[in-house]
């Protein structure tokens, strides 16, 4: 009896404990911490640099400076493919109707190395692109207080596009002046949006050509910066005693869009392109591609053709001939054999 | 793939190496007693032990042929052992075709307890004896088997008919499966495999794979490339571009085998027009050197790494092996023992250093890529980016083609798609200015030449010259034919720019420097025209003859007979003229000189009273009008001629046809013009005066109707001669409620100046334009002559270059524009630019001839000559002016006066005073007496110098009794000479109404031409 007491005892201890996992609240993810020790935690706030948060099984909250957090494992629920496929096709907001409510739960912790900050700045464009700027700065900040040069530099550089897409070319000038010091292609992107910002796309443009020139395989600010220069192509078509065409413009974006193909910036890319005729102009030449293609195919069946008529005409000919020669040996041989064959027959 | 196809190629030799095996077999047998089969696998595993591997192999193939017949289970596990043996062996021979026959032996037989490392060995034999197919093959069915095992024992268990053997009950070691890496390497084998056999497509899946799975950069770098290179291949440009960001990211960039494979791909697409695509290939290529450098460091890592010094021959330091971190130095003869030596280094150490030295051997490349990445830039319209790869080359060494070829494409780009002609300038001229021969140089000049042609910037061509002139000659054909050209162009400029005496000599130096050239024909023809329009008809016509002769066949040859009809006209050999006008009317009745033929024929009847004919002459010329100038000149002529007959009626038909046929191109103020001619000639003032100003008003907005600023100097005209004060009054008050309501300035500006001739006020209203009009943009000639004429007045000749530029270039029929030229010509006078004066006045002299207005130039020659101390050349100029009806009054006077100043310049003091005496006894009434006031003061002048104080006296007190200068300034001089009492006297004498009758003699010889001598002496008689 003792023992069935004492087992009930362990069978309600059970259901308290089972009972206590369920209120536990917060963000889950696994924290790798500096040492390399992971655990299984609910995150619960993020602030002065501080991280809170709350063992797996546990209701008691711990509070360890940010700086010893090596990594977080985020667990997000959406359709990432379906995500990258409609900001590829430049649909933002679509991204941003999926990713809004996702990034909400992670968004406090970013400046902490972790498994959604690709995300998180799939989100920061898509709010630039779509012109959303003051999400975009405020997401653009959060880059700005991660412990990522990179993205560091691209939150700078963020913010930088969104003064100067309110117009403030000072704000923009300062920050160009941080990231020039960390990277100089960065530096020359930024320098060359504030050019075209202040109406000499011209210079823009050249300054661009720098970029393509000494960082030709910077995958971080040469796309957007080949952009740029698509845009600065299309402003000068616009200016008077510029010869330049949307021609210009338009080739551009083409070559941004396929060659950075799956890029936010191949995406923008794309908008312009189209917006410029580049769909109607590609049908276009693809129809003049079939059409000179199904020429030339045309062509050489007809070369083929008549080949093989000259080849048939050249063999009936030696047909013919040989024909002709056997019957004028035969004819010959029955004339000048005539005795042999006389004899022949005879015998 | 499935595992049924199999490999067959080393069936025929492995019959071939078991039947030696066995005759050696057989040998042996008679020679001695054979050995058993336990023998024979005893001795091969002896020889393997002693390394003896030739014997070993012997033993074993001896082994297999004695056993290949048994089915017992043991026997055949042990012969499948000792075939995996033997194959080992003959891969570390490198005896791959034995190896891979005893391979697909194993494979194809049970109890194979390896059969994975036997296929994967068995890929690698058909892989270096580049049987690729067998390869692919046996890489699928080893992959296939890899995840089928299964599949395999069952085929080799049930394989045999009823005599075969069970073996499935033989216990066989599970084998391991492939690892990773393994798999990576069959990969990359299948896909290179296929990739050898042109099987484009098949080999892109396994280069996926390894692309996807292994760690090595390197590797993943190649695989990318060769889907490129497969890709290229298919042809599926578009799938390219998905895999280059990918190749960025590794560091196979760095692999030379990458970087040689990335030009060729590059070409490829380049080739293809599939620029997109080439230009991020383009783009990772690095520059040799960088190249070189970075695999030179990577092999010395290599090096250490195998325990070799860095550099080769040297010897690997203790600080060396201690900074790039070696193995620990291995002492005395273990480190011997253990050394790689230098002959024998690791295949992949050799490899890279074949590579490196291919690559050296390389020219070096760069610049070639990046001239290809400008062109291909240029080629989508980014010409910035083009711009600055063009420049890129260029920089590095602009003597060779590719580097020639870049300044061309940099210049052309410049002018033609950036319109950016400054820097294009800049680069042009640094260029010809340190590089003068061969054919960039003199192509670049051309370039520049033709856009300032095309742009009308004739002035600027000209700056070309000293530089085409250094160009280095040759007998080059194409360069003599660009010289020719540049030339040519040089000429052209100078006669656009009516530069005719410079365009004379240019097309002069054309044919004589470059004879038989293409541009022969042109040259001739406008060397004959330059000498036209300088009016050297007698020159110009053996050059249009000769085109004529030579040419007959070319575009001006019609041309030629016109214009050496003008030559003729301009002879003053009429009848020739118009035998040669005639000859071009009857056979090129289609050309566009036939209107103007046909016009020049009627001038010449017109002149000869022949009017009708001329009628006739204009009639044809109005029909076969091509341009609406020859409409207008014939036309207008036919209302000449109608205006000498009275013919009033025909006036307006002919006019108003001509509006009816050109309508917008017709000119219609001049037609206005003639309208209201008529009128007046009916009669009809106040039709007249309404036709002009409505005209006026409506037309006078545009600054190229002419026929407004005719219209303006007739209706001053009209005003002054026909209309009462009312009317004259009516006249102001409706122009100047015009001028209140105009907004077009030039319109305003018109209808001011002509308001100023009617009240007079043209020199204050020019004042007031040289004060406050900020541009000359909208001024009418006669708006722009009102300023001229001011500006003389005030002796202002600051803006006398510009107003006579304005109208040479705008306004060079206007009849306004004499005002400029006299302008000019004083301006350039005061300036003591004699020479520029002289080119002004006979400018302006050609222009006008001796009509009365124009006097001043023959006047202001003289005067220049005589400053230049050209006595002969001033006296003649002034004589001549004598001898001219129209120039009789005040230039007459002026001009004998002139010729007392020559000839006191000239020392010749009687002749002097002759002049001015005859100046102020007959042209007193002229000018306001003031050359009669001037010639007084003058002879007095004379006088003194001749000690004749007396006469000088009487030639005071003559000017002070003459009514006509009495009261001029100049009576001041005498009357400061002659004292108030006596001046007192004179004017109360005069007050009687006396007069004098003071004859003052001086002793000269006169000629009948006026320059002769006479006596003189002085009478006087109150």
């Amino acid at each position: 009896m003792k023992r069935v007491f004492l087992s009930l005892i362990a069978f309600s201890a059970v259901v308290v404990t089972a009972q206590q996992e369920v209120v536990q609240t917060g963000t889950p993810a696994i924290l790798e911490a500096a040492n390399g020790k992971k655990i299984k935690v609910m995150l619960q706030s993020l602030k002065d640099e501080n991280l809170t948060f709350q063992a797996f099984k546990s209701t008691k909250d711990m509070t360890v400076p940010a700086s010893k957090i090596k990594f977080l494992q985020f667990f997000p629920k959406y359709d990432q493919e379906a995500v990258d496929a409609s900001f590829a096709a430049g649909d933002f907001r679509a991204v941003l109707d999926v990713m809004e409510p996702v990034m909400a739960d992670f968004i406090e912790y970013m400046p902490i190395d972790n498994n959604m900050r690709q995300a998180f700045v799939l989100v920061y464009n898509s709010y630039r692109f779509s012109g959303d700027y003051d999400n975009a700065a405020a997401y653009a900040e959060k880059l700005v207080a991660s412990n990522d040069e990179a993205l560091v530099l691209k939150g700078k550089a963020g913010l930088a596009l969104v003064a100067l897409a309110k117009g403030d070319v000072a704000t923009a000038e300062k920050l160009s002046a941080d990231i020039t010091e960390k990277s100089e292609a960065g530096g020359l992107y930024l320098k060359a949006e504030i050019e075209r910002a202040k109406g000499d796309p011209k210079q823009a443009v050249q300054t661009v050509t720098v970029i393509i020139e000494n960082h030709a395989n910077d995958i971080e600010w040469l796309p957007a910066s080949e952009l740029l220069s698509a845009y600065c192509y299309l402003d000068m078509a616009g200016e008077t005693n510029s010869v330049i065409s949307t021609n210009s413009a338009l080739n551009t974006a083409r070559q941004v869009k396929n060659m950075y193909a799956g890029s936010a910036v191949a995406a923008d890319a794309e908008k312009l392109w189209a917006s410029l005729g580049g769909a109607e102009q590609q049908a276009r030449m693809d129809e003049e591609k079939a059409k000179m293609a199904a020429a030339a195919k045309e062509r050489k069946e007809q070369r083929k053709a008549e080949e093989k008529a000259q080849r048939e005409k050249k063999a009936a000919e030696k047909a013919a001939r040989q024909a002709a020669e056997k019957a004028a040996k035969e004819a010959a041989a029955q004339q000048t054999d005539v005795s042999t064959s006389t004899e022949t027959e005879s015998e | 793939m499935m595992l049924t196809k199999k490999a067959g190629r080393f069936s025929k030799l492995r019959q071939c190496v078991l039947v030696a095996a066995l005759m050696g077999t057989a040998t042996l047998a008679r020679a001695q007693e054979a050995p058993t089969a336990g023998e024979m696998l005893k001795a091969a595993m002896q020889a393997m032990e002693a390394k003896r591997y030739d014997d070993a192999i012997d033993s074993m193939y001896m082994y297999l042929g004695e056993v290949e017949e048994s089915k017992a289970p043991r026997v055949v596990a042990i012969a499948q052992d000792i075939r995996f043996k033997l194959a080992s062996i003959l891969l570390q021979e490198e005896r791959y075709d034995e190896a891979a026959a005893v391979l697909q032996d194993y494979v194809d037989l049970p109890l194979a307890n390896k059969p994975r490392q036997a296929m994967k060995m068995l890929a690698t034999c058909y892989f270096d004896t580049e049987a690729y197919e067998e390869c692919a093959s046996t890489v699928t069915n080893a992959l296939y088997y890899n995840e089928n095992p299964v599949l395999l024992s069952e085929r080799v268990s049930k394989k045999g008919d009823d005599e075969d053997e069970d073996y499935s009950k033989e216990k066989v070691e599970p084998e391991e499966e492939f690892t990773q890496e393994e798999l990576t390497t069959l990969h990359m084998t299948l896909a290179e495999s296929y990739f050898n056999i042109e099987m484009w497509e098949e080999c892109i899946e396994p280069f996926s794979y390894v692309i996807a799975t292994t760690p090595n950069e390197q590797r993943k770098g190649y695989a990318i490339m060769q889907v490129i290179n497969a890709l290229i291949e298919i042809p599926a440009f578009d799938r390219i571009m998905g895999y280059v960001p990918e190749l960025i990211r590794t560091s196979a960039r760095y692999d030379i085998r990458v970087n040689l494979a990335l030009m060729n791909a590059a070409a490829a697409l380049y080739e293809a027009g599939e620029y997109d695509s080439a230009l991020p290939l383009y783009r990772m290529i690095l520059p040799r050197d960088e190249l070189i450098t970075y695999q030179e460091a990577r092999m010395r890592e290599m090096r250490i790494a195998f325990g070799l010094a860095p550099d080769e021959g040297a010897q690997l330091t203790e600080d060396e092996m201690l900074l790039f971190g070696g193995d620990e130095p291995v002492a005395g003869a273990e480190a011997e023992e253990s050394a790689i030596i230098e002959e024998d280094k690791p295949k992949e150490l050799a490899e890279l250093e074949q590579l490196i030295a291919a690559l050296k051997e390389l020219p070096p490349y760069e610049l070639d890529i990046q001239y290809r990445m400008a062109d291909l830039y240029k080629t989508v319209e980014r010409y910035w980016e083009a711009l600055k790869f063009f420049d890129k080359v260029y920089q590095a060494d602009p003597t060779t083609e590719v580097g020639e070829r870049c300044i061309y494409e940099l210049v052309d780009m410049l002018l033609e798609s950036l319109n950016e002609l400054k820097e294009a300038e800049v680069r042009t001229f640094d260029h010809i200015s340190k590089f003068k021969e061969g054919m960039t140089p003199r192509q670049l000049a051309y370039m520049l030449t033709g856009h300032y042609q095309k742009n009308q910037m004739m002035p600027t061509i000209k700056t070309l010259k000293p530089y085409i002139d250094e160009f280095v000659r040759t007998n080059d054909t194409t360069v003599v034919k660009y010289d020719t050209e540049l030339y040519f162009m040089q000429a052209v400029a100078d006669l656009v720019m009516q530069k005719y005496e410079d365009s004379e000599k240019s097309f002069k130096y054309v044919l004589d420097e470059f004879p038989d050239s293409h541009q022969e024909a042109n040259c001739t023809y406008w060397y004959a025209m330059s000498q036209l329009f300088l009016q050297k008809y007698a020159e110009a016509f053996p050059n249009f003859e000769r085109y004529i002769k030579k040419f007959p066949q070319d575009q001006y040859v019609d041309e030629c007979y016109f214009q050496g009809g003008i030559c003729l006209f301009g002879q003053e050999k009429y009848k020739e003229a118009q035998e040669r006008f005639s000859f071009v009317i009857e056979t090129y009745p289609d050309s566009s000189v036939y209107p103007e033929a046909c016009s020049m024929r009627g001038d010449i009847y017109g002149s000869e009273g022949l009017l009708d004919e001329a009628i006739a002459d204009y009639e044809r010329a109005f029909n076969s009008s091509k341009k609406s100038a020859q409409a207008t000149y014939s036309t207008f002529q036919m209302a000449e001629v109608y205006e000498a007959e009275e013919k009033y009626d025909d006036i307006i038909r002919v006019v108003e046809r001509y509006e009816n046929v050109w309508k917008e191109e017709a000119d219609i103020a001049k037609a206005l013009f003639w309208i209201g001619k008529t009128k007046i000639q009916q009669k009809l003032y106040d039709e007249a005066v309404k036709t002009y100003v409505d005209a006026i008003i409506e037309y006078g907005g545009d600054l190229r109707q002419d026929g407004v600023d005719q219209m303006i100097s007739e209706l001053v005209k009209i005003s002054s001669i026909y209309l009462g004060v009312e009317q004259q009054d009516q006249l102001i008050a409706d122009l100047e409620a015009a001028r209140d309501v105009a907004e077009n300035e030039t319109l305003q500006l018109r209808i001011r100046v002509l308001l100023a001739k009617l009240q007079d006020t043209e020199f204050e209203l020019g004042q007031e334009l040289i004060a406050k009009l900020e541009t000359l943009d909208n001024a009418s000639p006669p708006v722009l002559a009102t300023i001229c004429d001011a500006s003389f007045e005030l002796e202002d000749y600051s803006r006398a270059e510009e107003l006579l530029r304005i109208f040479i270039n705008k306004f060079e029929d206007s009849d306004f524009m004499r005002a400029a030229y006299k302008l000019r010509g004083f301006g350039q006078y005061a300036e003591k630019d004699y020479e520029g004066a002289l080119a002004t006045i006979n400018d302006a002299q050609a222009l006008y001839g001796t009509e009365y207005d124009v006097a001043w130039a023959q006047l202001l020659k003289a005067q220049v000559m005589l400053d230049q101390g050209n006595i002969d050349g001033a006296r003649e100029a002034n004589m001549s002016i004598l001898t001219v009806p129209s120039w009789r009054g005040v230039p007459v006077a002026q001009a004998t006066y002139q010729l007392g100043v020559v000839e006191e310049a000239a020392g010749n003091l009687e002749k002097a005073f002759a002049f001015y005496q005859r100046t102020y006894f007959q042209y007193k009434g002229h000018a306001r007496g003031y050359w009669a006031a001037e010639s007084y003061l003058a002879s007095a002048k004379i006088l003194k110098k001749l000690d004749r104080e007396n006469d000088v006296r009487n030639t005071y007190r003559a000017l002070l009794f003459d009514p006509y200068v009495n009261t001029l300034p100049q009576a001041s001089v005498a009357s400061n000479y002659l004292g108030s009492a006596e001046v007192a006297e004179i004017a109360a004498y005069l007050d009687t109404g006396g007069s004098s009758n003071i004859t003052i003699s001086v002793e000269a010889e006169m000629t009948g031409d006026g320059t002769g001598s006479e006596t003189s002496s002085t009478e006087e008689s109150e």
